[in-house]
């Protein structure tokens, strides 16, 4: 083992080259989660993966799962992942469906399910069907239900709150050719996002906004204004993801994903901005090599929680002095006690 | 239930679109596959069963040539968008080569689970005591037939 940083760097991760000046300065991200949270660092493994890795899998029966209520349906069909996403949710396409859904999960030991799904061609996911028995999985199953959703106006964003949804996840998008572009919203601005995340906390939504890191085909562009923005909301914690260019279009599918060191300096500004909220590195992100030495910057940048760790990463978190928590549930729940 | 095809054959059996080379040493639970080469050496990889379980496979890694590694310690790891795992060696041995494609382009395996597909070759050193715990032949054969009726399995190939 070889030491950087303070941390002993496991034989897996011995190959990677780093950017010493760059973990130098995130180093001020480290001191920063140590101040406001300590050294807990949670590491996720939610139930739609199989994961194990020579340091980490967590062998229970899935925990937290996630449904689409569109199947693998989206209108929308954006470049950066043309519906892939939902491809490994469970479909549950009508409110009956979510019901027996919800039912047969929760016989499997199920405590936690994100309902998701693709959106229409305004940016929004209709859930208002899906309300009523949102509702009645909270209060008569009692499982978690965190819920994904596109746009939001007032009647959607009063309609979960009486559905008593325990967390809102939107992606914040902070460029308006990436929306334009990318997402084929060329109606819609940074405004509607900004308006969304007003209304959500109009009705004291806990909203753990999303940042896709690379929307823009592999570059860094609206991702510094989207963290800014979601910094005015108080959000219950912030996801940052990074794009997966192999789910995309063709388009996509021919460029990279951002460098790693472009990333880790999106978190680490997430982290300043958002110095006493979760910041946490949520399940979408390349694999590989790149991924390694994403995790290990974000582990320097001082991030609250990684999902689906790369190998080597769970133990070199305690090399540092941090206190490794293994959780089979979805990264977003991370406020909740 | 599909049926099962090529049982007395000597090449390869067929179980619910799924290909189970008889040649083959298997292990059911990590479905992965192990090949006695003609010169002592092991090869192995993922069967179509895994493969078809995992889902197109996005990244590989497998460990250096020359590398020793212990019975049951992973040699290789590979991920898709809805599995990451080990692929563990079945023999203690040593790396002598590792399949440079499969690195290149991991969803080979879902073409060519037991062919192009291949993952790594070992030198085994011990390999009369450390293959009896591999499943062969009809054995092999009645619990892959287990496992895809378990887990509801029908075979498909990219193309």
């Amino acid at each position: 083992m070889i030491e950087v940083k303070g941390g002993l760097f496991p034989p897996s991760l011995e190959s990677i080259e780093l950017d010493k000046e760059l973990l130098e300065e995130i180093s001020e991200g480290f001191e920063i989660r140590l101040k406001n949270f300590g050294r807990e660092v949670h590491f996720y493994s939610p139930g739609f993966k199989h994961y194990e890795v020579e340091d980490f899998s967590i062998k229970t029966t899935p925990k937290f799962v996630d449904i689409s209520i569109t199947g693998k349906n989206c209108e929308l069909m954006c470049d950066h992942c043309a519906s892939k996403i939902l491809w490994h949710m469970i479909p549950a396409t009508t409110p009956e469906d979510l019901w027996q859904t919800a039912n047969q999960l929760k016989e499997k030991g199920v405590e936690g399910i994100l309902i998701s799904g693709g959106s229409n061609k305004d940016g929004v996911v209709e859930l208002y069907p899906f309300l009523g028995i949102m509702k009645r999985i909270k209060e008569e199953l009692g499982i978690l239900v965190s819920c994904h959703v596109g746009f939001v106006d007032k009647k959607l964003s009063e309609g979960l709150k009486e559905a008593k949804v325990d967390a809102v996840l939107l992606d914040v998008i902070g460029d308006k050719e990436t929306i334009r572009e990318v997402y084929k919203l060329p109606h819609r601005s940074v405004k509607d996002y900004e308006e969304s995340l007003r209304l959500l906390k109009e009705y004291h939504h806990n909203i753990v906004p999303h940042v896709i890191i690379g929307l823009h085909y592999g570059q860094i562009k609206g991702e510094y204004k989207a963290i800014d923005m979601v910094a005015q909301f108080d959000p219950s914690a912030l996801v940052l993801v990074v794009v997966m260019p192999y789910y995309g279009k063709a388009r996509f599918q021919l460029l990279p994903p951002p460098k790693a060191e472009d990333s880790a300096r999106v978190i680490f500004y997430a982290r300043k901005a958002l110095p006493k909220r979760p910041v946490v590195i949520g399940c979408a992100r390349p694999a590989g090599p790149d991924r390694v030495k994403l995790d290990f910057y974000a582990l320097h940048a001082g991030v609250n929680g990684i999902t689906f760790p790369a190998e080597g990463i769970f133990t070199y978190a305690k090399s540092l002095g941090l206190k490794p928590v293994a959780s089979p549930n979805c990264c977003s729940t991370v406020f909740l006690p | 239930m599909g049926g099962l095809k090529g049982f007395e054959s000597t090449e390869e059996w067929e179980y619910n679109g799924c290909v189970i080379p008889t040649d083959l040493y298997y292990e059911i639970e990590t479905q992965t596959w192990l090949r006695v080469n003609e010169d002592g050496t092991v090869t192995m990889g993922l069967t179509d069963v895994g493969q078809v379980r995992a889902g197109r496979l996005l990244h590989a890694r497998i460990k250096d040539k020359g590398k020793v590694i212990k019975k049951g310690k992973p040699v290789a790891s590979l991920e898709s968008g809805k599995w990451a795992g080990p692929i563990n060696a079945f023999v203690e041995g040593e790396v002598v080569e590792r399949n440079e494609k499969v690195l290149e382009q991991p969803d080979i395996i879902n073409y060519d689970p037991y062919g192009e597909g291949w993952i790594v070759k070992m030198k085994p050193f011990d390999l009369q005591r450390d293959i009896k715990d591999l499943l062969y032949g009809k054995d092999a054969l009645e619990e892959m037939r287990k496992y895809i009726d378990e887990w509801d399995i029908i075979c498909i190939r990219c193309t």
